[in-house]
Parts: structure tokens; sequence; C-alpha cells
């Protein structure tokens, strides 16, 4: 009995891979397109993935590089630690685990200026570094003479090594040149070794120098930016206490602490990359469901027939999954393809924000984990499978002759419709309800955002029958009839719902996608411009060349007072301090004058209010801030914290930790984990630092900028120090520029996202146009004209492209409301003016209005072009 | 003297090409006066329904002249087959084949906004036509809400509502049980004898074809005998 089972079953599917073959093999476009669907679905989300993985596991790599064996680093904040530290610990305390370290950025050009490469610079001493790190151990020397003979060639001013693959694209050998800008100045640097970066993948993104030449390069001369610490366990020997005793200036921090902190940092962006690839795999998920549903559901006929014939529902149900398994397997291996592809792309869009707002990363290297590329195969195999359970059951479970009706198939659409529109709702309160209930946690910001947008997804189908069915009536009754002819593209989206609901929420959810991250990053982009507007106040800025924490000349400011034009001199001083709570960026700021509207106070925002629920005025806080023990705080660090104004921080001073009230939390967009703001009066009470590290002037607005500019320029290149100039205006570009830049992975995503969509819209199109062949050809033989016949198709999809994109818009608004108040709040710490620019509304519209035209272009076409008789003679 | 409203010379017409090649017809020459009533009759696959397509315009031939109502269709642009079609020819088929997404009275509408009708009149003229065929009631019923007969009925309102002057007729009670076809013939009948309208119908049903002025007889793609139909024996 079982064996006839088995003969039976291998017989069935015999049969179904005959009739199936045959049909694929007769719909090669439905095939392709049920592929592309699954490979971009499944490459979208493969290539954020490994894009963003690439560039942790770099990041990570070039920390650990730059860190090496050392447990504990020393540090004297942003004006570095004096090389006699240095020699103290090795001579007077005997204490020889110890290695000191420059570091910062540095900018490499090729002989022709054509490549750039921008890589952490390791100033390192060559005699203390076997200890710490090993990349010269393995240097290539070129000349095979080992890497003893590149080591000491180091010590030679001005020479380099690099990893292989830097070299390789900045084009020079070993004996080469390459160009550095050292604080505006061009110096030249020789290539004595490469490290091979196949086996030493972090010197990707370094440029190791002697210490002596790193100081050069950074003006650090005489200093040290950290003293790298190998601290034993050992009893006896030297610890922590024993040191920071000896050096109670200097701050002594876990080398892991300080990597956590810049990981954190970056993690966020990593996050909403991560959230922008799931909503490209939801529109994914619609797409791969249509497309399965879409194949299922048209050989209904087919499949009813091989019931009839005695083929077993479970032979038919598990036929059906097994073919869609099959091409699954092909679309997901496809995707995985095109991921890589697109890794590498999006991998130098998030490596180049990154270095713009973090860390020096050159990460070109292409990492995934055996986690990634599951995760990328589940989708694509699960998501196919998922969609093609629903459909197979109904057709293996519906009696063989309803199978072979195509009007039961609309019938069970419709009859699901409330169901959907109930489910949804739930989605849609529960998604309020988290983001009610919630108030720090990134992931249920996500969570809430995926619940409102499958919510809204699931009422799609029940809005798109009201709609169209309020339409109907509206054109009823215009005065010139639209009558029957009006009524049919209308009528078509509501009576094909089971194959154009899904395209449309699919198209909808891209649509609303745009349209959302656009008003997220405009409202970013004039909340940022505004921060700039009113935090620059001064008309020119000089800095420190190499960094915005080294600290000027101490008679600068008194030079640059005198000079004709010239009617306010500000000093700022810039260092990292410790709290009670996290480390921080400290402003000490020049409080002569009023500059209480340079801070923008965020009560109006959600942050949390002072108990008595009064805010002082700007001027008032700006009072409190000179002459009492206060602070302002940056939004982020407020937010990280959970510090509100009237809170006391304690902060690491010269004499130790000293409690400050917090007086305000105003609004910052840069990234890290925020700043202090302190009245330099207080600063120098309780810190005997008395450097400056960048001035702001103000100018006669009469006079000509550039005459100011020119003497200001004069007098900062009599300094040794390189030092930078810029002025409001160029800032402001630069940081808008830099804005820009950061988001162009944005605007990626969101294109690839419409890409899924418009093919999902396609698949559709192409599909109904294939099933209401007949229909046309009775249309054709009632007399419409081919162009008549192309035009009334296209006015159909025009009509899908506009109900998407008007649904897409309430859900864009809604969404981009929680990226603003809510994802970006949880992720960065930053609240934002909320604006919709009506620009950015009504390119989503027309976007959805032209993917839809695009999409029915070819239908319409190919429809246009049918033989009435032919596709007559075949119904 | 009767004026020939189809003439059909030499006509010739095959599918495929090549080898693959089927000639499905020989050489057909016939004329048809206006308002006579003429059905095709022949085995399924004997080329009838090619026969009704080519003369409506839908399909072209290949060989010989159709003209209609003096008008050539052999050198009709398609655009121009499409609108004399519209303007001046109604169709009838097997299925029905009404829009399943409009209403009974929408389909029956079709033909009238095709053709220009103002709104009062394509009212008017739908409305009347669906109380001729009986289904005044379900003007609002969509297609697959009705029988397989008050489907047929709603067919032959929309071939017949805007009075085109040939009416085609491609096997229209094939689907239909006896008693219903029967009726529906009769209907059919009596609404194009009313008008005067030219009928042209193929069918494999002897009871079908009784009811026409003409007979065809058809086979293989030729034209086998042209006569009424009164002593005839056919054997299918």
């Amino acid at each position: 009995m079982l064996g006839n089972r088995g003969v039976a079953l291998s017989a069935a599917s015999a049969i179904f891979v005959k009739c199936s073959g045959r049909y694929w093999a007769t719909h090669r476009w439905q095939a392709v397109l049920m592929l592309v669907g699954m490979a971009l679905g499944v490459a979208v989300v493969f290539a954020v993935d490994i894009a963003n993985e690439s560039a942790k596991r770099a990041f990570s790599l070039s920390l650990d590089a730059v860190t090496g064996r050392a447990t504990h680093q020393m540090t004297g904040g942003a004006a570095g630690i004096d090389e006699a530290v240095y020699t103290k610990l090795r001579t007077e305390i005997g204490y020889h685990q110890s290695a000191p370290v420059i570091d910062g950025t540095l900018t490499l050009s090729s002989g022709d200026q054509k490549v750039t490469e921008t890589l952490q610079l390791l100033g390192v001493d060559l005699f203390a570094e076997p200890m710490f790190r090993n990349q010269q151990g393995s240097a290539n020397s070129g000349t095979g003479e080992g890497s003893a003979r590149s080591s000491l060639d180091l010590l030679a001013t001005g020479a380099v090594i690099l990893g292989s693959s830097s070299a390789e694209r900045l084009g020079i050998a070993v004996g080469g040149s390459v160009t550095v800008d050292s604080g505006g100045s061009l110096k030249q640097l020789r290539l004595i070794s490469t490290v091979d970066t196949d086996t030493q993948v972090a010197f990707d993104s370094i440029a190791m120098v002697d210490i002596s030449t790193a100081q050069e390069l950074t003006g650090f001369q005489g200093k040290l930016s950290r003293i790298d610490l190998v601290l034993s366990e050992e009893p006896g020997a030297a610890d922590v206490s024993l040191i920071q005793k000896t050096f109670p200036d200097l701050q002594i921090i876990e080398a892991g602490r300080r990597n956590n902190a810049l990981q954190q940092m970056t993690q966020a962006f990593h996050t909403n990359l991560l959230a922008m690839s799931l909503l490209a795999l939801l529109v994914g998920a619609f797409l791969i469901y249509n497309t399965v549903t879409l194949s299922v559901l048209q050989r209904r006929s087919l499949f009813g027939q091989l019931r009839v014939a005695g083929v077993r529902r479970g032979e038919l149900f598990g036929s059906i999954l097994a073919e869609t398994l099959v091409f699954a397997v092909i679309g997901t291996a496809a995707g995985l393809l095109l991921g890589l592809l697109l890794g590498s792309v999006l991998l130098t869009l998030v490596t180049r924000t990154i270095n713009d707002l973090y860390f020096a990363l050159d990460a070109r290297r292409l990492d995934f984990s055996a986690f990634t590329l599951l995760k990328a195969i589940g989708i694509g195999l699960g998501s196919a499978l998922i969609a093609a359970i629903a459909p197979a059951m109904e057709a293996a479970n519906s009696a063989p002759v309803t199978v072979i009706q195509r009007s039961s198939v609309e019938q069970r659409a419709s009859a699901v419709v409330p169901l959907l529109a109930i489910f949804g709702v739930v989605l849609l309160a529960t998604g309020a309800l988290v983001l009610w209930v919630t108030t720090h946690s990134l992931w249920a910001g996500f969570f809430a955002l995926f619940c409102i947008v499958i919510g809204y997804s699931l009422l799609i189908p029940a809005v798109l029958i009201a709609v169209t069915s309020v339409a109907s009536r509206i054109s009823r009754g215009f005065k010139t009839s639209v009558g029957a002819l009006g009524q049919y593209p209308l009528r078509s989206i509501t009576g094909s719902l089971s194959r154009t609901s899904v395209a449309i929420a699919a198209l909808v959810v891209a649509v609303s996608a745009t349209a959302g991250v656009g008003v997220m990053i405009g409202s970013f982009r004039l909340s940022v411009s505004d921060w700039l507007g009113n935090t620059l106040q001064s008309d020119l800025y000089i800095s420190h060349a190499e960094s915005s924490a080294i600290p000027l000349p101490q008679n600068l400011s008194a030079a640059l007072s005198v000079i004709p034009g010239v009617t306010g001199v500000r000093g700022v001083r810039l260092t990292n301090v410790d709290t009670d709570l996290t480390p921080a960026k400290l402003f000490a700021v020049n409080t002569t004058g009023d500059s209480s509207r340079v801070y923008v106070f965020s009560e109006k925002t959600n942050l949390p209010r002072t108990p008595n629920g009064n805010q002082p005025t700007p001027k008032q806080r700006w009072q409190q801030l000179i002459s009492t023990d206060s602070v302002y705080v940056s939004e982020p660090f407020a937010y990280n914290n959970k510090l509100k104004v009237g809170d006391t921080l304690n902060i690491t001073a010269d004499s130790g930790l000293k409690p400050f009230q917090v007086a305000g939390v105003f609004a910052d967009y840069n990234a890290g984990k925020g700043f202090i703001v302190m009245a330099m009066s207080n600063y120098r009470r309780y810190w005997t630092d008395q450097e400056i590290t960048s001035i702001g002037l103000t100018t006669n607005p009469e006079l000509e900028l550039d005459a100011v500019k020119n003497s200001v320029r004069a007098i900062i290149n009599s300094y040794p120090d390189p030092m930078l100039m810029r002025s409001n205006a160029e800032i402001r570009k630069m940081s808008l520029d830099i804005f820009d830049r950061t988001f162009a992975i944005t605007h990626v995503l969101r294109l690839l996202t419409v890409a899924v969509a418009f093919v999902g819209i396609l698949s559709a199109l192409m599909a109904l146009s294939l099933e209401r062949r007949a229909e046309f050809a009775v249309l054709r033989a009632l007399g419409i004209t081919p162009a008549e016949l192309r035009n009334l198709l296209f006015l159909q999809t025009g009509l899908m492209g506009i109900i998407a994109g008007l649904l897409a818009l309430p859900l864009g608004i809604i969404m981009s409301k929680i990226l603003v108040s809510v994802i970006n709040l949880r992720s960065f710490g930053w609240t934002m003016e909320f604006f919709i620019p009506p620009t950015v509304l009504l390119e989503s519209l027309l976007l959805a209005i032209v993917a839809a035209l695009l999409a029915g272009w070819y239908p319409a076409r190919k429809l246009s072009l049918l033989s009435p008789a032919e596709a007559l003679r075949h119904q | 003297m009767q004026s020939k409203y189809i003439e059909l010379k030499g006509v010739e017409k095959s599918y495929g090409k090549g080898a693959a090649s089927q000639q499905v017809l020989h050489n057909v020459t016939f004329d048809i006066d206006r308002g006579e009533c003429v059905a095709v009759l022949g085995h399924s696959g004997c080329g009838k329904s090619t026969l009704l397509n080519v003369i409506s315009g839908i399909d072209q031939i290949d060989g010989g002249d159709i003209s209609v109502a003096g008008t050539s269709l052999t050198h009709l642009t398609e655009t121009d087959r499409t609108l004399f079609r519209r303007k001046n020819i109604g169709f009838i088929y097997q299925s029905f084949n009404l829009i399943q997404t409009l209403t009974a009275i929408e389909n029956i509408q079709l033909p009238l906004q095709l053709n220009n009708f103002n709104k009062e009149e394509i009212h008017e003229l739908a409305n009347a036509m669906l109380d001729r065929v009986g289904l005044a009631d379900r003007a609002s019923a969509f297609p697959d809400q009705l029988s397989g007969g008050e489907q047929q009925r709603i067919a032959i309102a929309r071939a017949l509502v805007h009075s085109p002057a040939l009416v085609l007729a491609d096997e229209h009670t094939g689907n239909l049980d006896a008693d219903t076809g029967r009726q529906m013939m009769q209907m059919f009948s009596e609404l194009t004898q009313s008008t005067g309208q030219t009928v042209f119908m193929v069918t494999h049903s002897l009871a079908v074809a009784k009811t026409a002025s003409r007979v065809l007889h058809f086979s293989n793609g030729k034209l086998i005998a042209g006569d009424a139909l009164e002593g005839t024996t056919l054997a299918w």
C-alpha cells in the first residue's frame, strides 16, 4: 500500500513538474520577475548587513591595532601629556611596560594628487613597541632584508609604514614618497615598507611612523597623545593606584573602555542603517509574497484540473511549496551575489560617514559572518515559503471546481479584507501603545514603527475598496458621463484585489519610507542649519590646524584684538573631562557679553522639565551659568545620562570631583556622547589650565571681511604652530556638506526600496494583463482601438499610482514623526523641529505615479498589440 | 434589387508559419444582402469562427477581399477597422464575454459610450434595452451574480443597443441548455427582425441554423453549399 502511495506520489510530482516546467517556459518574464523580486529583496538586506558588519569589523580591528596589547592608557585630555611624564614613568618608577603614542588623523595623497587616503596616524616608539603591537614585525621591506631592517628604517625622519592595500591605492612602492597634508602645509613621507593587509586587516586604516615624525606632523612637539600600559595582575607589580598617585593630573583608563565608548558612538548609526534595511526587507517581503502568490493564483485552473484528475491535496500542496523553494533558492543565490556588489557600494558610503563623524577608517574589505549569510538566506527562503503557504493551502483545500473558477479567488480575497483591517487596527494600536509606554529603548521604537507600518499596510485593501467606491460615486455625478469606460479602470483595481492590493501596499510602504525619511532629513537639516546659525555667532574662527583641542599660543588673543575691524575676541577652551556619569567634551566659554541666545534650550521638546514645571528664561540661565557653579549640557549627554535641569553633575576637576548644577539642556547635533558648557571663570577656578583652543572674532560689518581675514592670516602665520582660520560661512557650508554626505546612503536605500516596489507593481500588472487578455480582446472586438486600450491601461496604472501615493503620504508623515521624535532621540539624543517640506510630499506622490506608469508601460504596450482574434481563440 | 451588404471574394486565411502552417479558409466567396439572416453551419474547427473574425475585421485575411457596407476591410488600417466595427457591428459570443468588473447596465452602456452618445441617450437606450431583454431588475448585478441565460441576454443587449447594421453571433446558444437556448433564439430573432439588422451567425446546431433565412455549409475551411435549410440532413 505504501509502495502504491509512493508510486502515486512520484507520478503526481512528475505530472506537476512537467506542467509547471511548461508553464514557466511560456511565462518566462514572470519567472524572471519573480527571481528579480526575490533577488532584490535579499540583496538589499544582505548588502546593508555586510556594509554594516564590514565597517564595524574594520573599526574594531583598527581600534585594536591602535590599542594593541595595552591594558590601560594614560591620557591628559586634548592637550596631551608632556613627554617628560614618560621618562619619569620609566626612570623614577621603573615601569617599563609602557609605550608612548601619538595618534591622530593623516591625509595622504599620491604623487599626482589624484588619490587621497585618510588614515589613522600611529606614532610609536620602536624600542617600546614590541611589548604592545607587532605590525612592524610582519612588514615587507620589499627588499628581502627582513623586518628588523625595516623597523630600524622607521627611525629616520619622514619614514612611514603603510598597509599594502593603501600603498597600492596610492600607487607608491617601497622607497617611494607620499604627500601629507600637515596643518595646511604639504610634507613628504617615504614609504619604507608595507604590511600585508591580507593577513593584518587592521593596517588597511593605519599609517605608522616614528613618534618624533608624528610629533612633527601633528604639532605635538614635546607631547604625547597617550601612554599605553600593560599592568600586571601579579602581586607586587605596579598598579593603577601607584601610577595615578605619581601622576594625579593624568587619567588612567582601561583601554577597552575607550574603545567601547568609540564603538557605542557608531552603534546608533549602524542601528539606523539596519532599520532602513529592515524597511527594505518589508517591501522585499511584500514583493516576494506578491510574486509567489500571483504565480500560484494564476495556475488555479491547472491545479483544479490536476485535482480533478486525481492528484491529492497533500501532493499538490507539497509540489507547490517545492516549486517555490526551487525559485527561492535561485532567487536567494542571485540576491546574495547582488548583495555583495551592492554591499561594496554601501560600504564606501558607510565608511565615508564614519570618517566624517567619528573616526578615520578605510574599510574596503567585505566581511560578513555566517549569521549574516544565514539571515539573508532565511529571509529569501522564508518569505517565499510563507508567501506560498496560504495560496498553496487554498489551492489544495478547495473543491476542484471552485479552484478552476477565477471569481472564487476574488470572493475569498474580499472576505478576508475585514479581518485584515481589524488586525491592522490592532497592530496600529500596539505600535502607539509601545511608543507611549517606552521612553528610552531604541528597539522598542523600531518595533512600534514596524507595527505601525505593517498595520497600516493591512488596512490598504479595505481603504482601496472604500476609495474606489467613493471615486466611482463621484465620477457618476460628473456632467459629462464618465460612464462604463470611466468606471472600468477603477473597478479593475478592486475586481482583482488579490493581485492589486499587495502590489499597491508594497508601493505605499516604499513611497512612505521615501517620504518619511525625506521629511526626517528635511527637519534634521533645518534644525542643524538653525543650530549652526545660533551657535556660530562670530565671523571668524581660529583653531589649531591639527585638532580643535590643541591649545593656541598664549598671546594670540591679544594680537588679534588690535586688528582694525575686529570688534570682539572670544576665547574658548575645549577639553575632555571625566564625570561621575560618562566622559564628555567640555567647552569653557568666555562670558563677556550676553551669549544667552547661542544656546537653544530644548524645554519645548519632550525632555524632562524641572520639578516645578517652570522654565527660566535664557538670560536667567546665562546669569546662572556665569555666577554659580552651573553648566549647560547638550541634549545627547542629558538624554544618555537621564539628566535634567536642576540635577547635579560631578565633573573631575584638578582637585577631584566637583559638583555643578545643570542650568540648561541645549540642542546640539555634534556626533558623539555630548558636551558640557561651563563659564571660563569657573573653569579657571577649578582647573589650573590657562590655555584656550579656539578664538572667535566678531568684525565690523561695515568693513570688508577679506581685509580683516588678510590681517588675521598675517598674524597666525607669524606663529610656528599651524593654525586654521575659517569664516562663519565656511564652517556652515562644511557642516552642511558633511550632513548631506551622511545621508547619501539613506538616499541610495530609499531608491532601492522604490526599485523593489517597482518590480512588485510591474509583476502584478504583467500577471493581470495576462489573465485579462480575453477581456481586453472583447473590448477590442467591441470597438476600442489599440491606442484607446493602451490609454485605458495607463489610466488604471496611473490611478494605482495616485492611490498608492496618496495612501503613502499619511504613513510617511507618521513615519517621519516617529523617526524625528522617537528614533533620532533614542539613537543620538537629538531633538529637532518637525518640518514637512511640501516638495518632499509632492515628490513622493509623483514618485508613486511615475513608478506605476513606468511599470504599466510595458504591459500596456504589449496588450495594445494584442491580436483580439488570437486571444479569443485561446479563451 | 437588394444591395449586397457583405461580400467575400476568394478569401484565404491560414495560421502558423512554414510546416506548421494550417490553412483555415480556402477561397471563400459569398455575399449577404442587407437585412438578411444567414447561418454558417459546420463542425467544430472547420473555420466558422475565423470567418466571423475576418468579417468583423478583428482578424486579417491573407488573400482575397472582404467588403462590408461597401467598405473594403482589406485595405483599412487596424484603427480604422476598429472604428468601423465600433459603429457598424455588434458581437455575441458563446461564452458571453461580459466585462466582469462592470454591472449589467454598464456592460450594455459600453458600445453607446464608445459611439459618443450623450449621457441622457446612454441612460435611456441602455435601460430600454435592458427592459427589452427582461432584466430591468438586474441592472446593478455583476456578471458573476447572473445565470448563464441572464448573462447571454445582457450580451445580446450589449450587441444590439447601439443599433449596429450587422450583428455577428458565434455559437451564442452553445453554453445554454436547450430551453434557454430556444428562448434566447426567439428573443434574438424578434429583436433583429424588428430593426431590419443583418445577422450573420455561426453554429453547429441545426436548430439554431433553422432560424436563419439562409444557411451556408462549411467544412474544412471551404464553403460546400449555400442554400435554405429545408430538406437538409446533417450528420452532426
